[in-house]
């Protein structure tokens, strides 16, 4: 039992380790520049000593908001097929399928967007090709994996009796799974939808590959784009003092956001889910 | 309206659950399939809804006709609407009092303005109106095992049913709550056909009962419950009854 205490333990003090390490190596840098010019502030610049991530912060806005608008649907489309709509053959081979996604090294996932969508983008869309588009669609298909998983053990989890109260008051499948099964879910739908949410935040490498990384916010889904963890991985093999220290304070930023949406989604799993 | 089921057998996969079952079932004569746990009551009722083949590997055989019309003819979603059934648990959706009743009709498109008046009547009938009365914006999961089943009533009652089936609805209620049920559906009975599968022979000694003692899948006998319970013809019946077979 007091080995079992010590893993459980092992993992606070990991996070806890990581939490002092960045706010040591970034606060000060925040405190100095002021928090509001580091985070609002729209020019990124080290050499001339200017540290805004308000543009990086907005890239990666905009790459996390186009992956969910991908990734939502189709995970939550795919999860309601395989648990209600599959005939019973298919569903154990079609979802591991779905899981491997998941096993796919993300280098891979930006290697296959860079020589696919990225010329598909600009030979059919125009712009460079690297752009939001390209991020959200690789993204995408990046946290599919994890939102249909979720939603697929969530929606097994719901009572079958609802179901065939359901049926039996002369509800439709589609009603049935519309109004009965998806709400009674949702908190691990929510969950899902989190979970990769934190995954298309802190996705670097995938990103860097198709984003351009141009240090303008964009301002349609055709521009290139830069996200805080694409930035960090970009500037940190040569950074030094000040400018190191800026990329952990971008570090400290991501973190909070991180952990904000994990509050967030957590107050959301054990807040009100109708009458129930 | 009259449900005749003539010759009617049903698989799962390779394991026969009926075997060439007759009945007929009408309103005024509610019907009471009894038989012991296996003995094929639930799938008799699932067939009825046609929510039997949900089970997925499933074969049928002969015809169940809902007033001349072969069920198989109909929309499954359409039959439902007139062959409600309540379960042995009473599991409400995880909906307030009120959605629970209103989740039927709404179904069927029922506008607004009539529902609250639908929701009402179905409630009364099932003699829930005045426990619940003031709490309809409650979830439906936090009423007592008794009211749920009555809300399970209700909420079937909702949506107009021609023929209501009832699986065991007082297996998993106290004494008194199963007494308020059962009083509930011989008083329901007198409008519409009523179909309760129970393995327990005392909630069939109501008024203008008919019971079908079904044993294996097959209906060993059937005629008024009087008569039934109290001289059976079959030696199976007999002994069932005297709790000899189980």
């Amino acid at each position: 039992m007091a080995a079992l205490r010590l893993a459980a333990l092992s993992t606070l003090l990991a996070l806890v380790l990581i939490a002092i390490f960045i706010l040591a190596e970034g606060l000060p840098l925040i405190l100095h520049e002021g928090p509001a010019r580091f985070i609002l502030g729209r020019r990124w610049a080290p050499g001339d000593g200017d540290y805004g991530i308000g543009n990086l912060l907005a890239g990666t806005a905009w790459v996390t908001a186009g992956a969910l608008l991908i990734g939502v649907p189709l995970g939550l489309s795919i999860a309601v097929f395989l648990c209600e709509v599959a005939p019973p053959p298919l569903a154990p081979f079609l979802k591991p399928a779905v899981e491997l996604l998941a096993a796919i090294p993300s280098v891979v996932y930006g290697f296959v967007g860079l020589v696919t969508l990225v010329p598909l983008i600009r030979t059919h869309l125009g712009g460079p090709g690297f752009s939001v588009l390209a991020c959200s669609l690789v993204l995408g298909v990046m946290i599919l994996p994890t939102i249909a998983s979720v939603t697929y053990d969530s929606l097994r989890a719901v009572p079958s009796a609802y179901r065939e109260g359901s049926l039996a008051l002369g509800a439709a499948r589609w009603q049935t799974i519309t109004r009965v099964l998806i709400p009674a879910a949702r908190p691990g739908i929510l969950a899902g939808i989190i979970l990769g949410t934190g995954r298309a935040l802190g996705e670097t490498m995938a990103v860097l590959m198709v984003a351009g990384n141009a240090l303008r916010a964009p301002t349609s889904p055709l521009d290139p784009v830069r996200t805080l963890t694409g930035n960090i991985a970009l500037e940190m093999g040569y950074a030094a003092g000040e400018h190191r220290q800026a990329l952990f304070a971008t570090g400290v930023v991501l973190f909070l956001v991180i952990f904000s949406v994990n509050v967030v989604a957590r107050a959301l799993v054990r807040g009100p889910s109708g009458a129930r | 309206m009259t449900i005749r089921v003539e010759d009617y057998s049903f698989w799962y996969g390779g394991l026969r659950a009926l075997s060439r079952v007759n009945l007929t079932i009408a309103p005024g004569e509610p019907l009471v399939v009894l038989g012991p746990a296996g003995s094929g009551k639930t799938t008799l009722l699932r067939c009825l809804n046609r929510l039997s083949e949900r089970a997925g590997d499933t074969r049928q055989a002969g015809r169940i006709l809902l007033d001349g019309e072969d069920i198989r003819d109909l929309d499954p979603p359409v039959l439902r609407r007139r062959v409600g059934m309540v379960f042995a648990l009473p599991t409400p959706l995880p909906l307030s009092v009120y959605e629970n009743v209103a989740y039927g009709p709404r179904l069927a498109g029922i506008g607004r303005h009539e529902l609250d008046a639908r929701v009402e009547w179905s409630l009364r009938a099932a003699a829930l109106w005045p426990e619940v009365e003031g709490r309809l914006g409650e979830p439906a999961g936090r009423l007592s095992g008794g009211q749920q089943q009555r809300l399970a009533i209700a909420r079937a009652l909702a949506v107009g049913p021609e023929v209501l089936l009832l699986d065991e609805p007082t297996a998993h209620l106290d004494p008194l709550s199963a007494r308020r049920i059962a009083e509930l559906l011989w008083d329901l009975s007198r409008q519409q056909a009523v179909v309760m599968a129970t393995h327990d022979p005392r909630p069939a000694t109501g008024p203008r009962a008919r019971v079908a003692f079904l044993y294996l899948g097959r209906v060993v006998e059937q005629g008024p419950a009087a008569e039934i319970l109290a001289r059976p013809r079959d030696s199976l019946t007999r002994d069932f009854l005297a709790g000899r077979v189980g």
